[in-house]
C-alpha cells in the first residue's frame, strides 16, 4: 500500500467520519438552541399567512401560549426594573410580569399581520457567557430592506428560552430599561403601569 | 410592508438628520441617572420638544398631504434621486474607513444610478446585486477611535452625539446641491425635506405607539443603532448580556448575606 493509498483509504474516510460525527454534535445542540425562536418565528409566520383571515385576537390567542413557553417573561421583567424590582413586593411583581406578557404578545400580535413572501432564516449562533447563547437572524423578503433580529437565549436544565431580542442592532430589553426607569423617576411606578395598559389598548384597536 | 414595522421606528431614529417625530413628553427637567451619555439632557429635552412641536404643527400634516396626493412611484423616484445625490458621502467615508472594495463598488453604484438611472430616479444598481451602503463622517470618526461624545439633540436634525454632529458639514459639503445655486434651491430642498418626512410616517406612527417616554426612547434608540452601524451589523457580542450577569450579581449577594 502506497502512502498515497493509504491516505486515501483509511485517514480519510476516518477524518470524515470524524467530521461528520463532530457536526452532528454541534448541529443537535444548536437545534436546541434556537428552538424557541424557531418557535417564535413559525408562530409569527402562520399569523402573517393568515393574514386579514385572523383578527387581533385570534392572533392574539395563538401567540399566548408560544410567547409564555419561548420566552422568561420574569426575568425580562426583572431585568428591566433593575433596582425599582427589588423595592416591589411579590404581589405587584407577579403583577408586572403578567402586564409585560400581555405587552409583548399585544406587539407581536398586532405587527405581524402580513404576508409578503417574507421569510425568517437563523445566520449565527454565538456563545455568550455562562448558559446564553446569541441567536443571530434575519427577516427578508423581497423588495424590502433584510432586517437583522437577534435573540438573546438562556438554557433552563436543557430548556431554553429567549431572554432578549434585538432589532438591528437595538436591544429591546436596554431600551425599556431606560424608558421604564425614566417614567419611574419622573412620574412614579403607578404612572408607568397606566401608560403600559394605554398602549396595550392601543394595540388592541390597531 | 406592515411586517417590517416592528423595526422600522428603530430605523427613523437614525434618519434622524430628519426631523423627528411623535408626541412629545412635556417633561423637561428630569435628572437621568440611566444614561451617562446624556450629559446635556435638560437642553436636549427642550430641543426635543421644540422640534416635536414644530414637526406637529407644520412638517408633519405638510408630509401626511404631500402622500396624500403623490403616487408612491414618484416618491419612490424622488427618494431615489436625493439618496443618489447624498450618496458622494457615503463613497468618501468608504474610502476614509480603508474599505477600498466597497469604495469602488459605490462609486460604480452612484455612476450606474446617475446615468442608466436618469439621474438617480431609479435605483437599477440595487437591481443588479450592488445594494446602498450606509457610512458617513461620525461612523469614520468611530473607526479612527475617536470616542463619541454626549449625547446630543439638535433642534430639527434629531438625535446625534458630539461625534456624529461632523457628518452635517461632510454631507452638505459632499452633495452637489450645495454647489447649486438659484432659486430653485429652495423648493428643491423643501421638496426633500417633505419627502423624506413622508418617507418616516408609518416608522415614526409606530414609534408613538411603542415608546412610553418618546425623549428616551430615540435617544436609547438611536445610540443603540449607531454602534450597530459603526460595526457595519456586526457589533461585538461581548456585553450583550451584563444586565444579566448584574442580576445574577445581585443574587450572589442576597445568598452570601
Amino acid at each position: 500500500m502506497t502512502f498515497s493509498e493509504l491516505i486515501r483509504r483509511h485517514i480519510l474516510p476516518s477524518l470524515a467520519v470524524l467530521l461528520l460525527l463532530m457536526q452532528s454534535a454541534f448541529a443537535v445542540d444548536e437545534v436546541a438552541i434556537a428552538s424557541p425562536v424557531d418557535r417564535l418565528h413559525s408562530a409569527l409566520l402562520e399569523n402573517m399567512k393568515l393574514g386579514e383571515k385572523l383578527d387581533y385576537s385570534a392572533r392574539y390567542d395563538k401567540l399566548e401560549p408560544v410567547i409564555n413557553d419561548n420566552f422568561d417573561v420574569a426575568l425580562i421583567s426583572k431585568v428591566i426594573l433593575g433596582r425599582y424590582w427589588r423595592e416591589m413586593d411579590q404581589q405587584a411583581q407577579a403583577e408586572f410580569i403578567e402586564l409585560f406578557r400581555q405587552l409583548t404578545t399585544a406587539t407581536y400580535a398586532s405587527r405581524f399581520d402580513s404576508y409578503g413572501n417574507h421569510r425568517f432564516s437563523v445566520v449565527a449562533i454565538e456563545g455568550l457567557r455562562k448558559q446564553r447563547h446569541l441567536v443571530k437572524t434575519e427577516l427578508l423578503a423581497e423588495g424590502e430592506e433584510t432586517v437583522a433580529l437577534d435573540y438573546i437565549v438562556q438554557s433552563y436544565d436543557g430548556t431554553w428560552k429567549i431572554i432578549s431580542v434585538i432589532a438591528n442592532g437595538v436591544n429591546d430589553l436596554s431600551l425599556k430599561r431606560a424608558e421604564y426607569g425614566a417614567v419611574i423617576r419622573e412620574r412614579g411606578y403607578d404612572s408607568l403601569v397606566a401608560d403600559i395598559q394605554a398602549k396595550i389598548t392601543v394595540l388592541q384597536q390597531e | 410592508m406592515p411586517v417590517t414595522r416592528i423595526v422600522k421606528y428603530v430605523n427613523t431614529l437614525l434618519i434622524g438628520a430628519t426631523l423627528v417625530l411623535a408626541q412629545g413628553c412635556a417633561t423637561t427637567t428630569a435628572t437621568d441617572e440611566a444614561n451617562a451619555d446624556d450629559n446635556f439632557e435638560s437642553a436636549n429635552r427642550a430641543s426635543f420638544d421644540f422640534t416635536e412641536s414644530v414637526d406637529r404643527a407644520v412638517i408633519k400634516p405638510v408630509a401626511e398631504a404631500y402622500n396624500d396626493v403623490t403616487p408612491e412611484p414618484v416618491r419612490r423616484a424622488v427618494t431615489n434621486f436625493f439618496d443618489n445625490l447624498g450618496y458622494l458621502n457615503v463613497i468618501l467615508n468608504d474610502f476614509l474607513q480603508g474599505k477600498w472594495d466597497q469604495g469602488l463598488q459605490d462609486s460604480l453604484r452612484f455612476l450606474y444610478n446617475s446615468t442608466a438611472g436618469i439621474g438617480g430616479l431609479f435605483d437599477v444598481s440595487t437591481r443588479i446585486d450592488m445594494p446602498a451602503n450606509n457610512e458617513d463622517f461620525g461612523q469614520t470618526l468611530a473607526v479612527w477611535g475617536v470616542d463619541k461624545g454626549s449625547y446630543l439633540y439638535v433642534p430639527l436634525l434629531g438625535p446625534n452625539t458630539v461625534r456624529d454632529t461632523t457628518d452635517i458639514a461632510s454631507s452638505i459639503l459632499t452633495n452637489p446641491l450645495f454647489y447649486a445655486s438659484g432659486i430653485v434651491l429652495f423648493p428643491v430642498t423643501a421638496l426633500n425635506i417633505v419627502n423624506t418626512r413622508s418617507n418616516l410616517l408609518e416608522a415614526s406612527n409606530i414609534r408613538d405607539q411603542a415608546a412610553i417616554d418618546p425623549y428616551v426612547f430615540t435617544r436609547e434608540a438611536y445610540l443603540q443603532q449607531r454602534e450597530f452601524l459603526v460595526y457595519d451589523g456586526n457589533p461585538p457580542n461581548s456585553d450583550f448580556d451584563d444586565f444579566f450577569l448584574e442580576d445574577e450579581d445581585d443574587e450572589n449577594i442576597l445568598i452570601i448575606e
